[in-house]
């Protein structure tokens, strides 16, 4: 897209380095301009998010107004849209909990690029660029539909470019494949493999089908890399310290790293290094505001998250207030050595509470319109 | 079936259900039940910490309760009133104190009453139902016992279908949907319904009234509007929504530059109780109706209060509100302009600077809605006149003697 000039020239130099080597104040002003490009031509294309920020005083670059971010859960209520019906090349729809409207995501076709070529960027750092032989937590029938491919599917289809001789450990019913499992291990066991499931998949189907058989297996040079959230972990009182160990116990797995990324932005996700911590990278960033006034809070104070990236083209995604409670660890100070912020997610918000004399009312939230 | 008897006499719930009215309305066992509740209500320090229940116990406060009597009375005319008989009330599912009111106003005009809980994780209602039992148990109200049975269960409307078919008067909260889903299940023929649906109330302002007040009198003002609209997060029926401002722009403008700072002044030191899920859901109510309205969200200290400036409002915009502090805002050329969007569900307009003359004009312009209009202050005070309704004439009956 030629009407992007200053946000493609700064993606194609942030492509060009190390994603994490950029200082806050150098990413900071680095991520201004093309940000505030990426608002003006999501304005000027996307009629709804246009009416929006004009609602909330945005007049140009110089006089944004007073809504930095779109709330996430806009894309389940409006169409978001920033190119014409004949661009997008296909549509992201979050899993969402049963009974919730999906999300829907449109992706043209430089988007998606971008985003590949940003997510395979910033894994490289974690990965290093062979790519690896590659077990998959889930069953091969959740990346079967292309057209609009659930949450899962397009993180596992994101992911599959970093691995070689796919396999996966799971049948449709969820039952863990132990003959698959120790076929691979036998090819592959013995050097560097890649591991990749939702957290919660990878926590049924792998450790707790492991335990539960009573069965140990040597991954020990195993990289597992997850995402998906918490939430169904939290319910069972299990945090990252318990999944880690288990996780060793069962599989000798040392070496893991979580995501936190979602469907609204795909590709510019926030991975947790050596040192436990969530990265922005420089294609990204993220910030914690504070509920009560959308200020945004400093390191250690608990707040909700908020995520920008340089990706969204076609829809305006490029700056969101998530649901999800976080905290900033650290500015340009982790152990790691890689720049910028690193931030811990807490979970998700608590519901909205139910008030006043009608039983329905709270039953609106999430549903469309 | 699944139900849950919270409160019953020992001699079980069927046996209460069957027993025979027989008390007439504000007979003294009753009046002085109702004033034995208020008085452990207000005497109790830990209940300070819901003041709905405060306000429900005040209200029915043994003076109060004699001013009612004399209303009754002198409303009584030749007529012999007495008690419907029983009562089925159906709760909303997050038990507003505001049934509290119908529930023992009916008990105080003689009805014997069956309440239908939902839900169990509700701190008032817990305080409530101890406060009852607690009550019930002395030896001067244990004949009442039999007159003030609490179940609960889920969605059956089996149950509510076996126990409307004992019952004089059925009265349905929790709105529209609840009361579609109840009164398509049968009554007795003679029996009568109450039904609370979901209704909105708005509020109204004279800019050029506004502007005479001197600081004091605004900060009074807007006190009283934070206690109509932030009480239940604006969640109440009875709190304001939208704000409709009468003046020409200017004045209107500069009256709205005084009035809600002050609104801000007193939400600071005002118990308000919303948390960051009621923020984010109001910013996405905003966004999502932003992008289909031409209007403007003026900037605010902070999250509790936001304003949304409209050219006009639609009862379907009323109905898209979250509430958790929005203010819909438009202005007002005259006070006729506002008939067309008064609907059967506009429940309250609370009003300043509007004179008595003009209220009335608007009333007998013949809306479709508008149950009461009240000084800015008393909205959520209870009436015996509720949603249209005279509970005094609906919770009993009449026997005319020729």
């Amino acid at each position: 897209m030629a009407e992007l000039p200053v946000t493609l020239a700064a993606l194609e130099q942030l492509l060009e380095q190390p994603p994490f080597s950029l200082t806050q104040e150098e990413k900071t002003a680095l991520q201004g301009p093309p940000l505030a490009e990426l608002t003006e031509h999501h304005r000027q294309n996307c009629p709804a998010y246009g009416r929006i920020l004009g609602a909330y005083g945005y007049r140009d670059a110089q006089n944004p107004g007073r809504l930095p971010f779109l709330p996430v859960r806009l894309f389940k209520q409006l169409k978001l849209c920033s190119v014409p019906e004949s661009e997008i090349f296909k549509v992201l729809i979050s899993s969402g909990t049963t009974g919730q409207v999906p999300s829907r995501i449109y992706l043209d076709r430089a988007t998606t690029q971008l985003q590949t070529k940003v997510l395979v960027k910033i894994m490289q750092n974690f990965l290093g660029k062979e790519r690896l032989p590659m077990l998959i937590v889930d069953h091969p029938g959740v990346i079967r539909e292309r057209s609009s491919f659930s949450a899962r599917g397009a993180g596992i289809l994101g992911l599959l470019t970093f691995g070689r001789s796919q396999t996966y450990l799971l049948d449709e019913e969820y039952r863990i494949d132990l003959k698959a499992l120790e076929e691979f291990n036998a090819r592959f066991g013995g050097s560097p493999v890649l591991i990749f499931g939702f957290t919660f998949m990878v926590w049924q189907y792998l450790i707790r089908a492991l335990e539960d058989a009573d069965r140990q297996i040597d991954l020990r040079q195993g990289i597992l890399v997850h995402s998906g959230g918490w939430k169904k972990l939290q319910e069972q009182a299990v945090g990252n310290e318990e999944f880690k160990q288990r996780l060793q116990q069962a599989t000798g797995i040392e070496r893991v790293h979580n995501f936190y990324g979602m469907v609204e932005q795909v590709g510019s996700i926030f991975v947790e290094c050596e040192a436990g911590r969530l990265h922005a990278p420089s294609f990204a960033e993220v910030r914690i505001r504070d509920p009560f006034d959308w200020s945004e809070s400093p390191v250690g104070q608990e707040g909700l998250i908020e995520v920008v990236s340089l990706l969204p083209q076609s829809y305006p995604g490029h700056r969101l207030l998530t649901e999800d409670r976080g905290r900033l660890l650290g500015v340009d100070d982790c152990p790691c050595d890689r720049k910028g912020r690193t931030f811990e997610v807490l979970g998700r918000l608590p519901k909205a509470e139910l008030r006043g004399c009608s039983d329905t009312h709270a039953t609106q939230q999430g549903s469309a319109s | 079936m699944n139900l849950e008897i919270l409160l019953a006499p020992q001699s079980g719930l069927e046996a209460a259900l069957n027993q025979r009215t027989r008390h007439l309305p504000f007979a003294e066992p009753l009046v002085n039940f109702i004033g034995a509740f208020s008085a452990r209500v207000l005497g109790d320090h830990n209940l300070r910490r819901f003041p709905d229940l405060m306000a429900l116990a005040f209200w029915m406060r043994p003076a109060h309760l004699q001013q009612l009597r004399n209303q009754f009375e002198a409303a009584a005319g030749n007529r012999i009133r007495l008690p419907r008989g029983l009562i089925l009330h159906l709760a909303p599912a997050n038990v507003d104190t505001l049934f509290g009111y119908s529930l023992l106003l009916s008990l105080l005009l003689g009805n014997r009453n069956i309440v239908r809980l939902s839900r169990r994780d509700n701190p008032v209602q817990e305080e409530i139902l101890t406060i009852f039992r607690e009550l019930l148990g002395r030896p001067e109200f244990a004949e009442l016992a039999d007159h003030l049975l609490v179940v609960r269960y889920g969605h059956d409307p089996a149950i509510t279908t076996d126990l409307s078919a004992k019952c004089n008067c059925r009265v349905i909260w929790g709105g529209d949907e609840t009361v579609r889903q109840v009164s398509a299940l049968p009554l007795p023929p003679t029996a009568t319904e109450i039904k609370f649906a979901n209704k909105w109330s708005l509020a109204l302002l004279d800019a050029a009234a506004l502007l005479q007040l001197d600081a004091a009198e605004l900060a009074k003002l807007a006190r009283a509007f934070v206690n109509d609209s932030f009480w239940y997060g604006q969640a109440a029926c009875s709190s304001p929504r939208a704000v409709f401002w009468r003046g020409q722009a200017d004045q209107i403008t500069q009256a709205q530059e005084r009035f809600w700072p002050a609104v801000e002044r007193q939400l600071r030191e005002f118990d308000h109780r919303l948390n960051a899920a009621d923020f984010v859901t109001k910013l996405a109510v905003c966004c999502e109706l932003a992008a289909s309205h031409d209007c403007a969200v003026p900037a605010t200290d902070n999250n509790l209060l936001s304003r949304m400036q409209l050219p006009e409002l639609t009862p379907q915009l009323l109905e898209q509100h979250c509430g958790a502090g929005l203010f819909f805002e438009v202005n007002l050329a005259s006070l006729t302009d506002l008939q067309p969007l008064l609907t059967r569900q506009i429940q309250t307009l609370s009003y300043f600077g509007f004179a008595a003359q003009e209220l009335r004009e608007l009333a007998c312009s013949v809306p479709a809605g508008v149950d009461r209009m009240v000084p800015f202050g008393q909205a959520l005070d209870f009436d015996v006149m509720w949603d249209g309704y005279n509970l005094f004439e609906e919770l009993t009956r009449s026997v005319c003697i020729h």
